[in-house]
């Protein structure tokens, strides 16, 4: 088992040591500068808006609550993208570079290669998701200050949600950590795919094509969808939010987490059971 | 035996002819085998299906009695592989990248790392990232990770490609000089005769995925015999219709070979009286080890 932790350790440590991963990381930084610098000249109008949800804008409009716009708009733009890139490019790439050849021929099965490799990015993308929730944080505390409360709005909540800040940053911590593991059925389709004899960009673009016409199938306004739009993902990742009510519905949160970790689980086992058969010639 | 190739066969298309078609040799413990052929003759799909990276349709290889294809990983535990352009992360130093390669290999120490690196010659650079690093010592670094986990099998594929002149023979000294200290079983593959016939015991050759030679490289020089040979009043054609009337091959360029228990005296008796050809050269060919391979590569496979 140390063996297993000390490879996953490695592997950690290459993925980290790309340029790609200070590029990424890079932008999602200057995403966030973006929307400090933009919300920052449209103070009063957001002052307005959140006076108008929760008639306290000098309690709400804090560095919480931008910290967390900024969060929602940087990984709405950049997170289903890098979340594709780094899980679609995990087994192609090496293959089409010859990387993974030269691990292939090592005593170890491939299933396990694949396991660490899956593992790896998972975490990758939860090392991401917190970077850019604490860096949005800071964004939001430099233009608002430590204090105030915590306002959560979005169709999909019953009411506005508004909590004080201890509880509101406790909420926010949670609400990355969760939205991260969320993201998991995108990793698990792009890393299928990244198993499959394909090209990395392929398998890097489907995913973001699979989730966004999921998404249009929620949006669609059409009755006869009714009955399918609990089975399609964005309706899962939409449970996310449940971590904003008043009460959180645990039942519900758990619910939509087991589904989508069955979804990106299965995108896994799938790749794996393509992988393993797989003739690697050069 | 150390290697053990039975029966192997592999089709990657139906359309495409099949890369490899039953081919079957061993290799002794302690030997040095070089696996030749042209481009396309099917010895990178044999040497996939030895590492485990290929699945053949029929046929096993065995390594120490290991099944690759049943046990992959154990029998993995014995080989060490050199690619003729190892891909290592270019972002990353030569140490990193032998430490992410060895921690597949079960536990090996940093002391051993550095042994065996600074045995390869890469000591100076080996913590400088590997984009900086030129062919050889690229090789080199393939030639070290191949090492570190004490391989009893070392498969070598096109290991010289690219390399200059003093990095061949410095190459071919080190896999020498491997077998020699550690009795290391070596498969050395190549499209270059000369390579292997420097340092190989016995060459196996493939053409359109059939073996057509596995021997010592004696048995393939003596095989046949080959001659220049100079015509002054016969065309190319008549030359290979009277040439293969006797059971020899015309080999266009002035080359006739026959199988070596023919006598070369009969061949030009033939022609000569017979044939009423006027030969004004006919002189053995020195190189005849070149000229036997060029041959087999020329002549329909047989299995």
């Amino acid at each position: 088992m140390s063996s297993f932790f000390s490879q996953l350790g490695w592997e950690l440590y290459r993925m980290f040591a790309r340029p790609r991963t200070y590029i990424g990381f890079g932008i999602f930084l200057l995403f966030e500068l973006f929307f400090y610098l933009l919300w920052s000249r449209e103070k009063s109008g957001m002052e307005k808006f959140i006076n108008k949800l929760s008639g306290g804008a000098d309690e709400y409009f804090s560095a919480i609550t931008f910290g967390f716009m900024i969060l929602i708009a940087t990984m709405f733009l950049l997170g289903v993208i890098f979340v594709s890139l780094v899980s679609g490019d995990i087994v192609a790439k090496e293959t089409e570079d010859g990387n993974l050849r030269l691990l292939l021929v090592r005593p170890v099965s491939r299933i396990r290669l694949l396991t660490i490799k899956f593992i790896a990015c998972q975490i990758y993308t939860l090392t991401l998701f917190v970077f850019v929730g604490i860096t949005a944080l800071g964004f939001g505390i430099l233009s608002r200050g430590w204090g105030g409360g915590f306002l959560v709005w979005a169709p999909e909540l019953p009411k506005v949600s508004l909590f004080g800040w201890n509880e509101g940053l406790l909420r926010y911590f949670v609400a990355i950590l969760v939205f991260s593991l969320f993201y998991l059925p995108i990793s698990g389709i792009a890393f299928f795919l990244s198993c499959l004899k394909i090209k990395p960009a392929a398998a890097t673009t489907i995913p973001i094509g699979i989730i966004l016409a999921d998404s249009i199938f929620f949006k669609i306004p059409l009755p006869i969808l009714d009955d399918f739009r609990p089975y399609l993902m964005t309706a899962r990742i939409n449970g996310w939010l449940y971590l904003f009510y008043e009460n959180i519905p645990w039942a519900s949160l758990l619910e939509s987490a087991a589904w989508l970790m069955g979804f990106g689980l299965t995108g896994f086992a799938m790749g794996c059971i393509v992988f393993a058969r797989r003739d690697i010639k050069s | 035996m150390m290697l053990e190739v039975r029966n192997l066969s592999k089709s990657f298309s139906a359309k495409a002819p099949p890369a490899l078609r039953d081919v079957s040799f061993s290799v002794g413990r302690g030997q040095i085998c070089g696996l030749l052929g042209h481009n396309g003759a099917g010895k990178s799909t044999a040497i996939g299906a030895m590492l485990g990276l290929v699945y053949p349709d029929q046929g096993e290889v065995i390594i120490d009695q290991i099944s690759v294809q049943a046990n992959r990983e154990t029998a993995m535990k014995k080989v060490g592989a050199i690619f003729e352009s190892p891909n290592f992360y270019d972002y990353l130093s030569g140490w990193k990248n032998l430490k992410i390669l060895t921690t597949l290999s079960g536990r090996i120490s940093d002391a051993k790392i550095a042994e065996v690196v600074a045995w390869v010659g890469l000591k100076d650079r080996i913590h400088h990232r590997v984009g900086t690093y030129s062919h050889g010592m690229r090789q080199r670094l393939g030639l070290a990770q191949a090492l570190l986990p004490q391989p009893e099998f070392l498969l070598l594929d096109e290991p010289t490609d690219g390399l200059d002149p003093e990095g061949i023979v410095e190459f071919r000294a080190r896999v020498l000089e491997l077998r020699d200290r550690l009795n290391l079983t070596v498969l050395l593959s190549s499209h270059l005769l000369n390579e292997v016939a420097q340092i190989c015991d016995k060459v196996v050759i493939l053409r359109q995925g059939q073996l057509v030679f596995d021997g010592p490289l004696q048995q393939l020089a003596g095989q046949r015999a080959i001659f220049r040979i100079k015509a002054t009043n016969a065309t190319a054609e008549e030359m290979a219709t009277a040439a293969a009337e006797f059971g020899a091959r015309w080999v266009p360029g002035g080359e006739i070979s026959f199988p070596a228990d023919l006598s070369g005296a009969k061949l030009l008796h033939f022609l000569i009286n017979e044939k009423k050809i006027e030969v004004s050269e006919f002189t053995p060919k020195s190189d005849s080890l070149e000229a036997m391979y060029l041959d087999l590569n020329q002549r329909p496979p047989t299995t």
